[in-house]
Formats: structure tokens, sequence, C-alpha cells
């Protein structure tokens, strides 16, 4: 028996064809099943008071909690390496060619939203990491001139509302975002949804055996903290540099390039992508490095 | 629906089926936390014993003090970030000092003496072979530094450091596995749980106080000063074990091989039973959020903030009142205020006014009331020729007295940082001249008072090379006289000339004292000429018959009697074996009847020697 998504569509590049659209199918019913199961732990889940020990009791003590926390981030993760798949396809096609730019614009957007969104989630875990990025944020965006004092007030409150601001925009603001930029794209994917069952079977089969990172006490003392998975560049990089040029404008920049790649009069420079390109690869570098480097540096500070 | 779809999703949505019913059988097997748990720390570690009244661990579970993540049943979850031990103060404040619990203490015990050292540390730097560019302020930044190796240092790296609240609590025998571990190495009542097995469902929690029962002062106070000793009336004697019994040394044996005599002890002890939390306030103890150089300005009672009370409190805080008394579910029975304020402004709840000058004193560790007079005879408390006269001087039974503190350092061997927990070079031994009780010898003060003063310390420093070789020119001695209170407080004071005419009070040393026309005369027993350590003077002399000090003094500003003050009081001596009353009109201006007396105005019934 073969399933739906599987089949041919046809085409002369069937490989790009199918396989591009099937990230851009994983990454959307890993948000969905991220929405629901957001939606099923929000039920429990207080952004106030000790967050730490109540997400440790809804993880542990509530029924099934474990099991939706698990698909919950399991999914989340998957979103945003879907998400970052497709898009990388997406750009490796060079299909912002024969695209509408504000098609390109919104893609693009819904790709970096992506990011935040999983950011404000770690944020919301209210362990020692949590805490950390969401200070590490809020001082980054304080960074940014003109705008940064008002931006930071708008990511985060700093004291006993810590976590109200991001689980508002991890829980409303971000996935509105996304779901309006994906636009046309939703209708599409929603009726492919033998592929969705299929993610959702394997994250169900996943969370048996997938173990969670481990929530650190916020009072613990441990060294070797860090940030989400996606961070960790820009964590090593801040190590030496001014948060404005690493915090901001190094992770900034390649976004920057690939929006502007939706307008013809700069994608039309064949070196410009290349460029954009060779920026990626830099970033993905730098993660590497940072994954390699970051518990050595934390092994000798701590 | 195109015709096909719903067999092509006929696998995924069995599988999806499978993973439901795993899920349910999952979430029935698995184990769970009791609902309204605290946390889920019971699940494999059962307490018999809560550790306090006011630290249920039914109510408040484990993870407030011991962190961890208090929910997760998995043994590496469960168990990341946990401590071992709360109270210490590497952690205290986020553990003892959190916000709904003590959040003002641990910054005042790290700021306080016994976490500091700052005392002992100072001292050293100041008077021991020491580089002014290692020195440090505290026992924190000693341990943070690579380097404090000077001899000062060293010294106190190896003898000195084992005593302070920094210090993490080892599962080590005897009185050294006892020492340190922040708050716990005084609010803990027994250390049932040291060598737990905790792999073991049940365990006895070590029980939290805030009676602080003595022993536990007891396992640090008992050197130097050794006022821990003295109060209960126990005279770190020489060593030998004597008086044998059976054959064998006797019974009174101290921690380290030493041996005790047992003689009068404090009378708060042996007629009050009072401990020392009946007198040390929380604040005098674990600071007041000022690091103090010595304890003497973090102390924060003196005898007359019982004796001479002041009622300045008119208005306390009642929650705070209640607090307090009921702290560890004893209740101390008070009247209405006005209360007493310590120095430091701690109200003292538990010292009442009774009636005729009497008050009542409620023990801390049982609640029994003891009734106590004020200052008795303000004629003789209030006599203005006695005004500098310290309660001490004259109401200390007994100061022990160690003579010649002898340092030998062994370059060629290693000895244990006790900071570092590592052995480094250098291996030091310590030795004494000899070891005396009697009554101190009395001397100023800093704070310009007369109070009793012993050897704090006469220090001989011999080095010996990487070959065992003597080197003198790397020799260094100190010979310094510390004021402290002994805590031997006694009822009943020498008489007169117990003082003014006893050399060894006076500060001369133990010998002859012999009054004449061309000033005082002393013949001393110790021959200081045949003692190899290279001094002029009897080592317990603190300065010579005519005021000349012989050995420094552990303050600033505090000194021996100089030749004016010690020609004063044995001025009076002569005259003090008759005119022994305090009422005696001689001493209504002594230095008019003086002067009348040479004169001749006035005859003296005894012939004046």
């Amino acid at each position: 028996m073969t399933c739906s998504f599987f089949q041919s569509q046809g085409g002369s590049s069937f490989f790009s064809d199918r396989f591009g659209r099937s990230l851009a199918i994983l990454s959307w019913w890993a948000f969905i099943i991220a929405l629901v199961s957001g939606i099923v732990l929000s039920f429990n889940y207080r952004p106030w008071g000790n967050v730490y020990l109540a997400l440790s009791k809804l993880t542990y003590q509530f029924p099934y909690g474990i099991f939706f926390r698990k698909l919950h981030y399991l999914s989340g993760q998957c979103f945003l390496l879907f998400a970052l798949a497709h898009m990388s396809e997406h750009f490796l096609r060079r299909t912002f060619l024969h695209m509408k730019p504000i098609e390109w614009l919104r893609l693009v957007s819904a790709f970096f939203l992506s990011f935040p969104l999983v950011f404000t989630g770690f944020i919301l875990k209210g362990d020692k990491e949590g805490i950390f990025a969401g200070e590490v944020m809020v001082n980054l965006a304080r960074e940014i001139p003109i705008v940064g004092a008002g931006l930071a007030m708008l990511l985060l409150k700093p004291g006993e509302d810590f976590f109200l601001r991001p689980y508002l925009h991890h829980t409303v603001t971000l996935p509105l975002l996304v779901i309006f930029l994906l636009g046309g794209h939703r209708r599409r994917l929603f009726l492919e949804k033998g592929l969705g069952l299929l993610l959702l079977v394997i994250l169900g089969v996943l969370t048996f055996f997938y173990q969670l990172p481990p929530d650190i006490p916020p009072r613990a003392e441990i060294a070797g903290i860090t940030g989400p998975w996606f961070f960790h560049g820009i964590q090593l990089l801040l190590r030496y540099g001014s948060p404005l040029m690493v915090g901001i404008l190094w992770p900034m920049t390649p976004i920057s390039f690939m929006l502007a790649l939706a307008f013809p009069l700069v994608s039309s420079f064949r070196q410009f992508w290349i460029l954009t390109g060779i920026l990626w690869v830099i970033h993905l570098i730098v993660l590497c490095v940072a994954w390699f480097l970051l518990p050595i540096l934390a092994g000798v500070s701590g | 629906m195109k015709p096909g779809q719903k067999s092509d999703h006929f696998i995924p949505l069995f599988l999806l089926m499978i993973i439901v019913a795993l899920l349910f059988l999952h979430e029935v097997i698995r184990k769970k936390i009791p609902p309204g748990s605290p946390d889920g720390c019971a699940m494999c570690h059962e307490t018999n014993t809560d550790p306090s009244v006011s630290h249920p661990v039914a109510v408040m579970g484990c993870a407030v003090c011991h962190m961890g993540n208090p929910f997760a049943l998995d043994k590496k979850k469960a168990h990341l970030g946990l401590i071992r031990n709360p109270g210490s103060l590497q952690v205290a404040q986020k553990t003892c000092g959190q916000p709904e619990c003590h959040p003002d203490l641990p910054g005042r015990v790290k700021k306080s003496l016994m976490a500091t050292n700052q005392g002992i540390l100072s001292v050293m730097q100041n008077l021991w072979p020491h580089n002014d560019a290692e020195s440090v302020q505290n026992v924190r930044q000693l341990t943070a530094l690579p380097t404090g190796r000077s001899m000062a240092l060293d010294h106190y790296r190896k003898m000195c450091g084992g005593c302070h609240l920094w210090r993490p609590r080892y599962p080590q025998l005897g009185e050294i596995g006892k020492r340190g571990g922040g708050c716990t190495d005084c609010h803990i009542q027994e250390l049932v749980c040291l060598n737990s097995d905790l792999s073991q469902k049940k365990f006895n929690h070590p029980e939290l106080t805030t009676h602080i029962p003595d022993e536990n002062c007891l396992k640090c106070h008992n050197r130097s000063a050794r006022i821990g000793l003295s109060y209960y009336g126990r005279f770190e004697s020489e060593g030998y074990g004597t008086p044998y019994q059976h054959g064998e040394p006797g019974p009174r044996q101290l921690s380290g091989n030493r041996f005790y005599l047992e003689l009068p002890s404090d009378v708060h002890h042996s007629k009050a039973g009072l401990t020392c939390i009946d007198c040390h306030t929380e604040k005098g103890i674990m600071g007041d959020g000022k690091e103090y150089q010595h304890q003497e300005d973090q102390v924060d009672i003196t005898c007359n903030t019982c004796h001479t009370p002041e009622y300045r409190l008119k208005d306390p805080d009642p929650d705070l009142t209640r607090r307090l008394l009921r702290g560890n579910g004893r209740e101390t029975p008070v009247n209405a205020g006005p209360f007493i304020l310590s120095p430091k402004e701690s109200p003292m709840y538990n010292l009442k006014a009774v009636s005729d000058g009497k008050l009542k004193l409620f023990r801390k560790r049982d609640g029994k009331e003891i009734v106590f007079s004020g200052v008795l005879n303000p004629k003789i408390h209030k006599a203005e020729y006695h005004r500098r006269l310290s309660c001490q001087a004259c109401h200390s039974a007994w100061i022990p007295q160690c003579y010649g503190c002898h340092e030998n350092l062994f370059l060629q061997a290693s000895q244990k940082d006790w900071l570092t927990g590592e052995k480094s070079p250098g291996r030091w031994t310590e030795g004494r001249s000899y070891l005396r009780f009697r009554r101190p010898t009395l001397g100023i003060n800093s704070g310009d008072s007369i109070g009793p003063f012993a050897p704090g310390c006469q220090v001989y420093i011999e080095v010996f090379d990487q070959k065992g070789r003597h080197q003198p020119e790397e020799s260094h001695r100190h010979l310094v006289m510390a004021g402290f209170d002994p805590h031997t407080t006694t009822l009943k004071v020498p008489d007169c000339e117990g003082c003014h005419l006893d050399p060894k009070i006076l500060g001369l040393g133990t010998g002859a004292l012999k009054i004449t026309e061309k000033g005082l005369v002393f013949d001393p027993v110790y021959q200081a000429a045949a003692s190899g350590l290279g001094i002029d003077f009897p080592l317990d002399a603190f300065e010579s018959p005519d005021g000349t000090p012989f050995q420094l003094a552990s303050r600033k500003n505090s000194r021996p009697f100089n030749k004016e003050e010690l020609d004063r009081i044995t001025r009076v001596g002569l005259c003090v074996s008759c005119h022994d009353k305090y009422d005696d009109k001689i001493f209504n201006d002594f230095n008019d009847s003086f002067l009348r007396f040479q004169a001749g105005e006035v005859a003296c019934r005894k012939e004046v020697p």
C-alpha cells in the first residue's frame, strides 16, 4: 500500500517538487500538533508564581502531562527544523525568482518568526535556562538603538510578571502571526492529512522513548547554562563581541538578505544569492563550533 | 475526498490508536505522586522525623530546601542541582535565605566574624611574617586566591582554617566532622544523618533548632581563649591525663588528645544553668550586617545589659514578639513591655523586671524562670575611683594562660590546607612553654577600661628547610597579651590587696613585689635568662615595674598599666590592708588623704613597709 504523500505529483523535478512540498506539509502539521498540544498544556500552565515548580508538577504529576509536554516540545522542534529545511530548499532552488515578492516576504517572515516562537517557549520552561534566556532576550532588545527600550518592554517585564509577556507572545501573538503569514499555504496544506498523521504517529512513538532535556532548578548552581540549540552560536559570540553586533546584527543579516531576495532588483544578481548562501553557511559553522566549544568553556569557567 | 484515501490513512490511524492505548496503559501503571504532596521526594526518601516543628516535611516537602526537580521521579532529573546541606553558605541565600523564608539572614551571617574570620586574619597578617601584597580581609577572599602563602596565611590555612562557617561539612568522625556547614554549623541538634545511607527509604533527618545547644559552640570555642571550656569550669591541662584512674589517663578528655582539670565554672552556669544563647543574642552571633574586625565589636551583650537594664523598648512589634517567643514550639511567658534592648537594639524578650531590683530571665532552651539581682551595692559598683574597672576585672575567677606558643614549620613535609582540602608543602607543629590558671592579669583594653589579659599569643616561629636544618635567620617571635572575657564569672571577688598588691594582677608577673620610696621593686619567679627564649623579662610579665611594656597588646589602644597607673594602684595598696571598706573616709578623696598622711597630719595605724 502506498500512502498519498509518497505518490508522485508529476513534473520534471520529481525530487524537488515532492521533497519540498513534503517539508512544507510536515512543517505545517508540526505547527498544528504543537498548537494543539500547547492548548492542552495551557489549561494547567500559569505564567506567574513559581513557574518552575508549577511546570514540574504539570509535567510529572498531572495525568498525561509528560506526554503532552514531550509532544509539544518535539512538534515545536520539528516545526522549526522542517521550516528551516523547507526554506533552504526554496533558497537553493531559487524559487524566489518565480514568486511574487509578497509571497516570498511572507514565507521568509513566517520562517523568521518560528525562531522567537521556539525561543519564547524555551523561556516558559521557567527553569534556570529559561530565566537566563529571558534576561538575554530583553537585554539584547535594549541594545537596539532608539526602539530598543520600548521593544524590550513589549517582550518581557522583569519582576513578578517575568513570564507573562513571553507567554502571551508564545501562545497568541506569534502563532497568530505565523498562521496569518502562511496565508494561502495553510488552506492547501490542511488537505494533506496523510503526512500529518504519520508525523503524529512518529512523534507519539517518540514520546515514549525521548527524554526531555532536564529542567534546571532556578536556584541550582550549575555551570554550562545554554539557550536553545539555534542560539548557541550567538551565545558563543556574545562572549567576545558587543551585544548589538553579535546579538542583533549578526542573526538579522542573513534574514535581511533573504528578505531582500524578494525584490527582482536584488534577486537578479546571482552574486547576492551566493553571498546570502555563504552567510548561512558561516552561521552554520559558528553554530557547530559553539555546540563543541560551549560545554568546554562552561567547564573552564564553571 | 479522493477514492482510496480512507485506506491510505488506515495505517497511521491504526498506529495512532495503538499509541493512545499505550498511553492509557502507561498512565495507569506509572508511579504517581499522591495529590497534595509538596513534592515527589518521598517516593524514594522518607524521613522518620521532621527537620523541626517549623519545617514539617509533609507541608514543605524537601525540594524547598534541598532544591532539585521537585516532581521528577527519574533519579537523574530529580537530583539535578540537589543540595545535600542547604545551610551551606555557598547556597544559603537560595535555600534558608529565599524570599519566603529568612532572606536577611545569610547576608548578615556572611559578614559575621564566624564566617569571615577577619579577627584572626587581621591579627595574624599584622603580627606574623607576611607579604602585604597577599593581604586578605576574610576567609572567602583567601579561599579564592591561588596565592596567600605567606607564613601568616600558610599557618592560617593549615592550623586555623578548619573553623569557619564557609567550611563544607564533611562526613568525618569526631569534632572536626561537626565543624562548618554554614547555618547548619549551629542550627542542628544532632548529626544523626551525617553518615546515613540515603539509599534506604527511611532515615532520620537531622534536627534543626533555634535553641542552639552549647555543644555546638564548644566544638569550636575550645581552643585559644578557650572560653567555651572555661565557662564549664574546664581548664585544659598540660596533657598528662592526671589524675590517673586505674593506672590509665583520667576520663577528662578533650578533642585532640587533650585533657582538662575541673575548676569552678562560671556562675551563670553553676547557679543558673544558662547556656551560651541565653546571653548571646542573634545579632551578636549572626552579625548585624556589618563586617567587624574583632569579636568585641560584634558581640551584642555586656554584663550591664541584664544587670543594669535599660527599658528602652516600649512598643515592641507584637508579631515579631510572638514569633520569637513561640520559636520551635516553646513559648516563653512574658508580661507586656517595656522591654530591655541590647546595645545593638536586640529586644531581650526573655528578660523582665520583677520588683525590688530583681529581674527574671527565661532560659531559652527550656523556658525555666531564673530570678536574679541587678547590680547590688551601688556604693561599690559606682565608686568613682573604680569607674574604669570592667566587671570582668574583679568577677573573673580565673583565666587560662598558655605561655610560649612554639610554632615550627618543617618545609620538607606537607600538611592539609583546610581551605583547599589538599596537602601543600610545609608542615606546622605547635607546642607551648607551659599552661597556668589563676586570676587574670589586668591591663587597659581598647575601650579604656581595665580588664583581664592573658597570653594571646606569645609566638616563637622556627623554620626548618627541605633538609630539616634549622634556619635561624627565618626565626620570628612576637609576644602578645590579649584582653578578653574569660567567662569564669564569680560572685566572690578578691579583697583589695588581692588586686592592688598582687604583681601578677598588675602585670609584672609572678614574684615578690616591694614598694619602696624609690619605686616598685619586683623579684620574679620566672628566670628569663635561663629560659632559652632570648628574653630578658618574665614570660608572664606584661610590663616592667616602671611601666615599660614588655609585650604587645592585641588591640590598638590597649596596653599594660603605665608607671603612673602602677604607682597609683600600689599607693592605694599600702592603705587597703587596713582601710578595706569602700565607705572608709580616706577614699572620699584619697589624694587629699594621702597628702595629709604624708604631711604628718594623720597618723597611720600600721607601719608602712
